[in-house]
């Protein structure tokens, strides 16, 4: 298809849409005078209109429900949905609930958590914690392994404390080692 | 002319997003004949532009108070239109067609054929809306926007956010596809781009 043809139809079209300037209303009038196919183009598409026209009203517009009849009833399930009275509030307000609601859920988990911190190294507790309160014997037991503390003496060690939580959800504090354990050199009468 | 109606709609909008049902009711209806041929031209089905209507009136009263723009009631409808006629096309195409439904379609086609008086007449229009419904999307949206009533070239690129020399180009393009369809010159078909 040439840009001509193009052109010419898109005139014809601007003005069977009504949308025509009075300049290519010139332009159109003239193609129309020097090319008589231009002409016949112009009817056909002048029907295509005319038939589209009919026929978009009477299978689309034109049928089913009128607006107010679809509004009543959109009207009528947006009210029997009592949630959505509840959250139509304006954005002030809606800001305001969502930040009370955070700072109550912040002070909740404040309080409500226990407070975990890595002691400093003179408040070192000599043997594992275990912050778990459900699980005491395994506790006990793991307490009686032989650890070096800081009483031993000629032994130095280095402390870090890591957090860890276990298959049942229950927290530890676990004392760990870098096993940096020196001894230094001692005279020993048996060897 | 076109500033005043704006400026009223943009009044109304403001009034609707405050709650005010009168001035969604006037709002809807402004625009009900545009907005029920975007729904056809994705749904391509008059049967089914009443429930994504229904849909689109319910998001719309619900959703109003979020519009920010209200100069741009327009295309922001067209969005939430466009949005839902696409979703309920996506769950139709994978719902099987029940014999209630085919009986209904029938009904509707029996009706339309007492309408329509001229046996000649009823076959031009339905070669008419199948060359309608067989154009590529965004080809079919520019061109129903364009029958539904008296939107100028510039209120079509408003509603579909795009510049007006597309429309003009898609408006150029659908009829040239429509017209060798409906004439069977298929062989000059415009290339879709």
């Amino acid at each position: 298809m040439s840009m001509t043809q193009e052109i010419l139809e898109m005139l014809i079209g601007k003005y069977l849409d009504g949308e025509i300037t009075s300049s290519e209303r010139q332009m159109l009038e003239a193609a129309m005078e020097t090319d008589p196919s231009a002409r016949e183009l112009l009817e056909q598409l002048q029907d295509l209109h005319q038939q589209s026209n009919e026929v978009i009203s009477s299978e689309v517009l034109d049928r089913g429900k009128t607006a107010e009849e679809i509004f009543e009833q959109a009207w009528r399930n947006r009210t029997k949905n009592p949630l959505h009275s509840l959250l139509r509030i304006s954005g002030r307000l809606r800001f305001a609930a969502g930040l009370a609601a955070g700072l109550v859920i912040g002070l909740t988990l404040h309080f409500a958590l226990p407070v975990r911190s890595v002691p400093k190294n003179d408040m070192v507790p000599e043997k594992m914690v275990a912050q778990s309160t459900t699980d005491q014997a395994d506790v006990e037991e793991r307490s009686t392994q032989p650890f070096p503390s800081r009483h031993t003496p000629n032994v130095s060690r280095n402390v870090d404390w890591y957090s860890f939580t276990d298959e049942n959800g229950d927290q530890w504090l676990v004392e760990g080692l870098r096993e940096d354990i020196v001894t230094p050199v001692a005279y020993r009468p048996d060897l | 002319m076109g500033h005043e109606i704006r400026q009223n709609e943009s009044a109304l909008v403001c009034a609707a997003r405050q709650g005010d049902k009168e001035a969604l009711q006037v709002l809807l209806r402004q625009n009900w004949a545009w907005l029920k041929a975007l729904v056809y031209s994705i749904v391509c089905d008059a049967n089914d532009i009443d429930d994504v209507l229904q849909d689109i009136c319910v998001r719309l009263i619900c959703k109003i108070e979020t519009l920010r723009e209200p100069e741009r009631f327009r295309s922001w409808l067209a969005v939430l239109a466009r949005r839902l006629a696409l979703q309920y096309r996506r769950k139709k195409s994978q719902r099987p067609i029940s014999l209630d439904e085919e009986l209904i379609y029938q009904q509707c086609d029996d009706k339309a054929q007492h309408i329509l008086d001229n046996i000649e007449q009823k076959e031009q229009y339905r070669q008419v809306l199948e060359a309608i419904n067989s154009l590529p999307e965004k080809y079919r949206q520019v061109f129903m926007l364009q029958y539904s009533g008296d939107l100028t070239y510039g209120q079509i690129a408003e509603i579909l956010d795009i510049p007006l020399t597309t429309v003009q180009i898609r408006l150029v393009r659908a009829r040239r596809m429509i017209y060798n369809q409906v004439t069977g010159k298929d062989k000059d078909k415009v290339v879709e781009r």
